[in-house]
């Protein structure tokens, strides 16, 4: 018996982690079977270890996201003139948006598609491509590339690379349109140069939990909840309410992270590959560390299981019963709590864009749907985002120009990935129809139409390229990574390692990751 | 190794033996012998890249290996530090599995107590190894998190989490413990192969005389069995050298806590694998390692065939 409880335990622990991070790679592409799927497997796995109430409500709201409609292909009336290549290819590193391009773009006649993915992990799809354009742009079988997808965390190096030509020359225009002007600041190079366009924009947004936000602010309001979390200061305040309360405020000591150094004054580099630090980046560490210290956060990782934990629901809740009198209560609270700081379920705020929350966040889906509003936040920022590229010496550039159209001004197309992959479509006045449209609801958010609240967002977020680096990708995750330990330090003095050796094994890594970068002795 | 070829020029047969060792020869010098060199030869050059553009290569002599002593601003050398994970966690793994191995050789080849279902026991000894490391490494990393089922009987039974992951010698103990599940099996097998080499009139001999079971082990068994030990140790210790699956996923990919989990392997992925692929420095690197492997094999190797005892020699060529 025992070792069967084990095994249940085993199972359900590797079954969260893996929706943790897994879920982003499958992400959009996921049917709805393939998500019925997963929340079976999910829900079966929680109740082996005794909290079974959220499975009910489960089944009901996968009934309901069966009636969204029919994914539709879009046929931009594109015939290949003579003498382009009949093989496009295209260069990715998951399934997500060719998941997109699979179910929405009608591929002309005569035209193959051929798909050439590298998976993302330690930056072998860098790599990859890399060894390609130096070959002339051709895959390893021979194909000339002719779009390729790129991250904001590395958009820089291509863009400012002659591996990338400008849009003007296969006939798109370099105006922005109706795009979000920093999606097209990020595909600038340092001439002006229009490199590529992005299909969605990334507004980050401040995701709460309806019913700790009630008991914290007496509120659920996202208009409300906006008003007493609008700044940082007021952000902290609460942090201590919620706190006393028995809530966690961020499910990670790196959750604000991105937040912060979205909206840096100057980048981890200066011109002449000195290392520095942005107050940005002082500004989200003596948080962090205020939150560590005070008990408002969990030092674990933005991808680690501790935090999806955070999304589910208290085991304790489910414990406690009607028949209950306060003092047993009160008693069955303070002894979980002592045994166990990583009880699932108690954290108020993440922050995320529409992906994050509608694919990462799996374990909030599964058992308490509906439970989540989102609100502006204290500062806006945004997280990810995929851009298509247009490489130099692509064999069918009208192809590759009838592409990015579709996907940045085809509203037909546009409003299918708004609609039934709940992403936010790099269009202004596509999106604006859809913030003012009343009787747009996502189900997640209790019906509360989060797209008003990223249109506010998005209005606000810049991109400067002189704030950028191509090494943002060592800065976004491995310097957080580094402070991570640090911070587990200021808690418990047997883990992690202080502050001065948390910056010198920074610089260590950074001597790995760029020799040329001088760091502070 | 190779030393074999260009003895003597005879008229006899010798060409076909040369004909047939030749495709050995070509593979080998086409794919190790030239990547050794030439990672010899770019360990002087520098040559990485930034960005999209290259540096390099320039010849910058002994540069890349001045860099690679360098003390980093605390005053650490990083190789030695990363040696020194690197030891301690394959000491912490290896030792305790060749005692076990050897307990459980000794146990199952015993004429005495002939043990049944030797095979089925070897199978599944051998289970572990044929796991991938990573998912071993895995499968750890969910049972020791934070909130993974050993910190839930932990934290049931009114104990505090304990941050496997996130101390040294947790985090080190975790790692060699696995080194020790995937390989104990192998060992064991190299071991009983071992054993049963051993002439077993010298058993039959010793037990006549009235040896008890341990003097049997230790005037027969060990003396006879150091050949097979010396490589067991060897392809060990050149195991150990190169760990970097487990402690890459143990250790959050950044060595951690504090890079005390951070390997030379692992030290050698970051300047390869990363956005600099910086040869030059991956070259120095792996010279070191190659230099520091064999400096230690001979030195294992030194230490335990200084006993004149003729036999073990023939066994010399094995690995």
């Amino acid at each position: 018996m025992k070792k069967k409880i084990l095994a249940a335990v085993v199972a359900m622990t590797s079954v969260l982690s893996l929706a943790g991070c897994g879920e982003k790679d499958t992400s959009s592409t996921s049917t709805p079977a393939a998500s019925n799927a997963d929340s079976a497997a999910t829900s079966e796995a929680t109740s082996a270890t005794g909290s079974e109430a959220t499975s009910g409500d489960t089944s009901a709201t996968e009934s309901g996201s069966t009636e969204k409609k029919e994914p539709k292909l879009v046929d931009t009336g594109f015939t290949l003139p003579e003498g382009e290549d009949k093989t496009f290819t295209i260069c990715v590193w998951n399934d997500e948006w060719k998941g997109f391009f699979e179910k929405y773009y009608k591929v002309p006649e005569g035209v193959t598609v051929k798909w050439v993915s590298t998976p993302n992990e330690g930056g072998a799809y860098q790599q990859k491509l890399d060894q390609w354009f130096e070959n002339g742009g051709k895959t390893d079988d021979g194909d000339q590339i002719d779009l390729f997808l790129a991250e904001a965390d590395y958009i820089k190096k291509y863009v400012n690379s002659d591996y990338t030509q400008d849009i003007t020359s296969i006939g798109l225009s370099a105006d922005a349109g109706n795009k979000y002007k920093y999606t097209v600041d990020a595909c600038t190079d340092s001439n002006g140069k229009v490199k590529g366009a992005s299909f969605q924009a990334c507004p980050n947004v401040l995701i709460y939990r309806r019913s700790i936000a009630k008991d914290v602010l007496g509120t659920d309001d996202p208009a409300e909840v906006q008003k007493k979390l609008g700044s940082w200061d007021d952000f902290n305040a609460v942090a201590a309410s919620a706190k006393d309360k028995g809530y966690y405020m961020t499910p990670s000591a790196l959750e604000t992270y991105r937040v912060f150094a979205n909206n840096a004054e100057k980048a981890f580099l200066d011109a002449d590959d000195n290392f520095q630090v942005p107050d940005s980046f002082n500004s989200w560490l003596t948080q962090a560390e205020t939150f560590m210290e005070k008990g408002y956060t969990i030092g674990c990782g933005v991808w680690a299981p501790e935090k999806t934990g955070q999304m589910g629901t208290s085991k304790l809740e489910a414990a406690i019963t009607d028949s209950m009198t306060e003092e047993e209560i009160a008693a069955a609270k303070a002894n979980a709590e002592a045994a166990n700081k990583y009880e699932p379920g108690k954290t108020m705020c993440f922050f995320g864009p529409a992906w994050y929350y509608n694919f990462c966040m799996g374990q909030a889906h599964d058992q308490a749907m509906g439970d989540w509003a989102v609100c502006k936040g204290p500062q806006e920022a945004f997280w990810g985002g995929t851009w298509m590229m247009v490489p130099t010496g692509a064999d069918t550039p009208s192809m590759t120009a009838d592409v990015i159209k579709a996907f940045t001004e085809n509203d037909e197309l546009l409003s299918q990935l708004v609609e039934i992959d709940t992403q936010y479509a790099n269009k202004k006045d596509l999106m604006k129809k859809y913030a003012d449209d009343t009787s747009y609801g996502n189900e997640f958010l209790g019906g509360q139409n989060d797209l008003a609240i990223m249109y506010e967002v998005a209005e606000g977020i810049t991109w400067n390229n002189d704030l950028h680096t191509i090494y943002d990708q060592t800065f976004n995750e491995t310097l957080p990574e580094q402070m991570l330990e640090y911070l587990n330090h200021l808690v418990d003095s047997s883990a992690g390692v202080d502050k001065e050796t948390a910056w010198t094994n920074f610089y260590n890594r950074l001597k790995t990751v760029a020799p040329q970068i001088k760091t502070p002795e | 190794m190779e030393n074999e070829v260009k003895k003597h020029k005879s008229i006899s047969y010798a060409k076909w033996g040369y004909i047939f060792i030749a495709p050995f020869f070509i593979v080998y010098i086409v794919f190790q012998l030239i990547p050794l060199l030439s990672t010899f030869y770019y360990s002087f050059f520098e040559s990485y890249r930034v960005g999209t553009q290259t540096v390099g290569p320039n010849f910058v002599g002994f540069e890349n290996y001045a860099s690679l002593f360098a003390p980093d601003r605390s005053g650490t050398i990083l190789i030695f530090k990363y040696l020194g994970n690197t030891m301690i966690m394959w000491i912490l793994g290896a030792v305790p599995q060749l005692l076990f191995s050897l307990v459980l050789a000794v146990i199952y080849t015993s004429s005495r107590l002939k043990i049944k279902g030797q095979r089925f026991f070897k199978t599944v000894m051998y289970m572990p190894n044929l796991i991938m490391a990573a998912a071993f490494a895995m499968l750890f990393f969910q049972l020791f998190g934070n909130i993974g089922p050993i910190n839930q009987i932990i934290s049931s039974n009114g104990g505090e989490t304990v941050q496997f992951f996130n101390q040294v010698w947790t985090a080190r103990g975790i790692i060699a413990f696995i080194n020790f599940l995937m390989w104990f099996g192998n060992t064991t097998i190299l071991l009983m192969a071992g054993i049963m080499g051993i002439d077993q009139s010298l058993f039959e001999a010793a037990e006549i005389d009235g040896a008890t079971s341990w003097q049997v082990f230790w005037k027969i068994t060990m003396p006879l069995l150091a050949p097979i030990m010396v490589y067991v140790i060897i392809t060990s210790l050149i195991g150990g050298l190169q760990m970097y699956d487990v402690p890459q996923i143990i250790g959050y990919s950044t060595g951690a806590p504090g890079g005390s989990t951070m390997t030379l392997i692992m030290y050698l992925n970051n300047y390869l694998n990363g956005p600099s692929r910086n040869l030059g420095m991956s070259g120095a690197l792996s010279v070191m390692i190659f230099i520091i492997t064999g400096v230690l094999s001979v030195i294992v190797y030194k230490s335990m065939v200084t006993n004149p005892d003729k036999p073990k020699k023939t066994k010399k060529g094995a690995k």
